[in-house]
């Protein structure tokens, strides 16, 4: 909101606004139903109501309903009414629905369903055949929200002898009408609807809402319901019984015995709702859907297992793999990433002794992605293995799991490359492991930065400034003294990066300014570096 | 989620054309013809997108549009707004990411849910029509993504949920950290148990907001229905004079005949998750207070909420506290936690935005599967929101019965969970 908008809104409210209704310490009944029946404007009226629907007892509910029928005023007033705990006002409402017309009485219809009023029953009924579609839809809807047997019985009267146009208020309004009798423990009263509405001449929707209705009615015969949907030829159904599966609880036994007996659409579908209600009691025949012959019962146990496997079906994933289809194989690594359990991380290092290298690789990848310390002795050795892209997810493994314990190991494989992919891959490995390491792991890198290579001491150094610790900034500025040019320049570049860092910390941002001035100061014969760290500084200061 | 692959299965197409035809009784739709039908340039062909329209077409309206149409198996047939400007800004937008002219422009909403060629609507009205515009797009067959928050009233998106139930359509609320890494990461470790057991969450309301209020303003000549139409703005809300105050953002998310003020503003987000946190998706806070300017909450299994300003990292932040640890974090993607050891553990990109939210819409549309912030979650989140504002109003402690979904021995409360609609439209 634009200043400019806050003072308008401000004076708008200054102008206009008496405080609103709850914030009155008083309220005035008597005045407000005298602007009711007086020569107040609409908007003043308006007002009142709008402080009724608050504050208002049974005293102001006959001003309110002689406004119902009046087009201008009727929504006003059922404001007001509509919410009040007075069977005053139900009263009021049934009285209007003879005198309203048009909108005014779509309105009332309406307010009289909000308050589910069970003696309008059969004014709501009459009103169904209605010649304004509006009225009859509206009529429709409240009597399902009514929900009592009388109001469901003129619903499903009506259909043979409702107009088209009324016909998915009519259904809506039963479905509504299954939805309150169940919640209301009536599920045998809500079942009857169900089960008229799964005929064939409803439409779809209202077959598939009462088919899911019917399995919340009544839950005990849900799972032969669901089954045999599941058997069915109907892809909705099927694809809703596997919903409905998955949402609930119970019967995991019922559902895994009978998975061999479905069609491969039918066990694809069970896979799925298995999978979403995560019970290891179906974790068996997914696991045993590995082995089937059709391809998509196979990646959806593939999938399912994600959820549902354990230790048992890593051998059979990892395998999976090296599948040749990529889906295949990104379905199998989502779920060896998403499976949970304490034997999980041992039984993927397990499969890794005996894999390809390529495998290697992969599982190497996925243990760091699920951050197992199985992963890190495996890359220690990696680092030395023949094969780039073992190296490669090693140091990677190493980037996100290693630390000081680790860290000769990477200098080792540091010193030895010449590729400079590699020696970015180990100034990664560094940074992490120098980000979780502390003290020990600064003084361990601090200790090899005299003994290193040029190219590798430049990482060093990067690697230090990456910390943000002031032992090791310390020692970043000191390389500003070297012999070396290249040492020194990115020596500062290392120092600038991370006084950037550092200053935008109250608690470290003197120790940024010390560092940049250092710079500033000791390579002011670099114009790029004196500038940009003096950039810096103004920055912080 | 993946679509598997099934020779029985009828298309997607006609799946939904299927329920689509059977739930419309709106009017006939115009023959369009879906354009750039060839698949080209990484896209789905065709005949396996899902077909777009758009109601909303405001700042947020043509993000998300964007969102949407950056998805390959996607295309944007038609927008909708009752201003003009935004409806012609919204077409030109759509035209220009495909090319072409086709993108059809309707200012009644009525119109474009009649097209049996789409499949997904993506409301992004203001607050006062996201429930009502849901229920008729699931009248009508579709599914839908729609904008936070759910509703302005607690009846009313009660309704929106049971509606999408029985009618069978996936829904989406646009409570989009649910679907952000950082978010999802905070909220893991509350549910892991790795802070121990949960103590206090809190969830930030917008900053700045006015006052909420009832305002009415004074009447101004009226626009032509091409340019505003005032009328369907309103929508369900009580009518009143034109006035160009009322459509101005800043103006209609503080007033409660439109939405819910700073509380549900962020709160639709940021309690949200606190939902998440807690494991409370089926339920909410049982008791409401105030302490100084904190709204508080207490959870039947003792945990509290804190609706709050003040916390760090950007828009929305939340902060989860535990006996053993705490965690905080924001839009802005920082994160931080107690201990920092936690953070070893972190999986995620980068924070806000973040488009996996729509993504994860589309794949559920294709799956029939339940979104993360279905309607039934979002109803539950946003009614916290609501009850903490009825606390504010009221200036006094609020007692709330989650299964009743009723205040407590509380007549008064009660009159405020509902908001009556302006005929013809119903929940």
């Amino acid at each position: 909101m634009s200043i400019q908008r806050v003072f308008a809104f401000a004076a708008i409210a200054a102008v206009l606004v008496s405080a609103p209704v709850w914030a009155q310490a008083a309220f005035d009944e008597a005045a407000a139903i005298g602007v009711l029946t007086g020569e107040s404007t609409p908007l003043q009226k308006q007002e009142t109501c709008r402080a009724l629907r608050q504050k208002g007892t049974v005293a102001c509910i006959p001003a309110l309903a002689a406004m119902l029928p009046n087009p201008e005023l009727s929504h006003m007033a059922r404001y007001a009414l509509e919410v009040m705990p007075y069977p005053e006002a139900t009263q009021a409402l049934r009285d209007a629905l003879p005198k309203a017309q048009g909108p005014a009485k779509v309105g009332v219809i309406i307010s009289i369903g909000a308050r589910r009023d069970a003696e309008a029953v059969g004014v709501l009924t009459e009103a169904l055949s209605d010649s304004d579609a509006d009225v009859a839809r509206a009529a429709a809807g409240a009597l399902g929200r009514i929900a009592t047997p009388d109001s469901t019985d003129a619903l499903l009267a009506f259909r043979a002898e409702a107009p088209e146009a009324v016909h998915p208020a009519l259904a809506e309004g039963l479905l509504a009408a299954g939805q309150y009798l169940t919640r209301e423990g009536k599920g045998k009263d809500a079942a009857a609807i169900y089960n008229v509405m799964l005929g064939g001449e409803w439409p779809a929707y209202a077959r598939l809402g009462a088919f899911r209705g019917l399995t919340a009615a009544e839950p005990k015969k849900a799972p032969k319901r669901l089954l045999a949907a599941l058997a069915g030829y109907d892809p909705q159904f099927r694809d809703l019984a596997a919903q409905i599966i998955s949402e609930t609880t119970g019967a995991t036994k019922r559902y895994v015995k009978a998975m061999p007996n479905l069609s491969p659409t039918g066990q694809i579908a069970l896979l799925r709702g298995l999978a979403g209600r995560k019970d290891p009691e179906a974790r068996p025949a997914v696991a045993q859907a590995l082995s089937s012959e059709d391809p998509a019962v196979k990646l959806a146990a593939v999938s399912a297992l994600g959820t549902l496997g354990n230790a048992e079906d890593v051998a059979a994933l990892t395998m999976l793999l090296s599948a040749d289809d990529a889906e295949t194989v990104a379905t199998a690594d989502a779920s060896l990433a998403a499976m949970t359990g304490g034997d999980i991380d041992p039984a993927i290092a397990a499969a890794y002794e005996n894999a390809t290298p390529a495998l290697r690789a992969k599982l190497l990848e996925l243990l760091a992605n699920r951050r197992a310390e199985q992963a890190v002795p495996l890359a220690v050795a990696g680092l030395k293995d023949g094969d780039a892209a073992i190296r490669a997810a090693s140091f990677n493994v190493l980037s996100m799991l290693g630390r000081q314990e680790q860290l000769a190991d990477v200098m080792a494989a540091l010193a030895a490359t010449t590729e400079n992919s590699e020696r970015s891959a180990a100034e990664k490995a560094l940074v992490g492991m120098a980000a979780r390491g502390g003290e020990p792991m600064i003084d361990g890198v601090l200790g090899t930065l005299d003994g290193s290579s040029v190219e590798n001491r430049v990482v060093l150094l990067r690697v230090l400034a990456s910390t943000g610790n002031p032992k090791a900034l310390d020692a970043v500025l000191a390389s500003l003294d070297g012999a070396d040019e290249a040492v020194r320049n990115e020596a500062a570049w290392a120092a600038i990066a991370a006084a950037t860092e550092l200053g935008k910390n109250p608690g470290t941002k003197e120790l940024a300014v010390n560092a940049l001035n250092t710079v500033a100061t000791k390579c002011a014969g670099n114009a790029d570096i004196a500038q940009r760290a003096q950039e810096v500084l103004g920055g912080i200061k | 989620m993946k679509q598997l692959a099934s020779n029985e299965q009828p298309s997607r197409r006609q799946f939904l054309k299927g329920a689509a035809t059977a739930v419309a009784g709106l009017a006939v739709a115009p023959n369009i013809i879906t354009s750039g039908a060839l698949g080209a340039n990484g896209r789905a062909a065709a005949s396996e997108r899902l077909t777009v329209g758009v109601i909303g077409m405001g700042g947020r309206g043509q993000y998300d549009t964007g969102a949407f149409m950056s998805q390959p198996d996607t295309q944007v047939l038609a927008v909708c707004d009752v201003i003009g400007e935004r409806r012609n800004a919204g077409k030109e937008q759509v035209d220009a990411q495909y090319g072409n002219k086709d993108c059809a422009a309707y200012i009644d909403m009525l119109e474009l849910l009649a097209r049996q060629d789409i499949d997904v609507v993506l409301i992004a009205t203001g607050d006062n029509w996201h429930t009502e515009a849901s229920i008729m797009a699931a009248r009508a067959g579709k599914d839908i993504y729609c904008e936070k928050p759910m509703s302005v009233a607690i009846t009313e998106s009660r309704a929106l949920s049971d509606t999408m139930r029985r009618l069978g359509r996936v829904f989406q609320c646009g409570t989009q950290r649910r679907s952000i890494g950082n978010f999802r990461f905070a909220v893991d470790l509350a549910r892991s148990g790795k802070l121990g057991q949960l103590t206090e969450l809190h969830a930030q309301e917008a900053a700045g907001m006015p006052p909420i209020n009832e305002i009415t303003l004074p009447g101004e000549p009226e626009p032509s229905r091409e340019e505003f139409d005032w009328n369907r703005w309103l929508g369900p809300a009580m009518w009143r004079p034109y006035n160009k105050e009322y459509p101005t953002r800043g103006f209609w998310s503080s007033h409660l005949d439109f939405s819910g003020g700073s509380i549900t503003e962020w709160g639709s987000h940021t309690v949200d998750l606190c939902q998440w946190a807690n494991d409370a998706d089926a339920t909410c806070p049982v008791e409401y207070w105030k302490e100084g300017d904190r709204f508080l909450g207490k959870y039947a299994n003792g945990v509290k909420l804190v609706i709050r300003t003040g916390l760090r990292f950007g828009t929305c932040p939340v902060r989860f506290e535990g006996t053993e640890g705490w965690v905080e974090t924001g839009d802005s993607g920082e994160i931080e936690t107690y201990p920092s050891s936690l953070l070893q553990e972190r999986r995620f990109n980068g924070g806000y935005p973040s488009d996996n939210h729509v993504r994860a819409f589309l794949d559920c549309v294709k799956t029939r599967q339940e979104c993360v912030s279905n309607a039934e979650v979002a109803h539950r989140s946003i009614t916290a929101c609501h009850v903490a504002n009825i606390c504010k109003r009221l200036d006094r402690p609020v007692k709330w019965d989650p299964v009743a979904e009723q205040c407590i021995d509380d007549a008064e409360a009660n009159r405020l969970t509902s908001r009556p609609y302006r005929e013809p439209w119903y929940l």
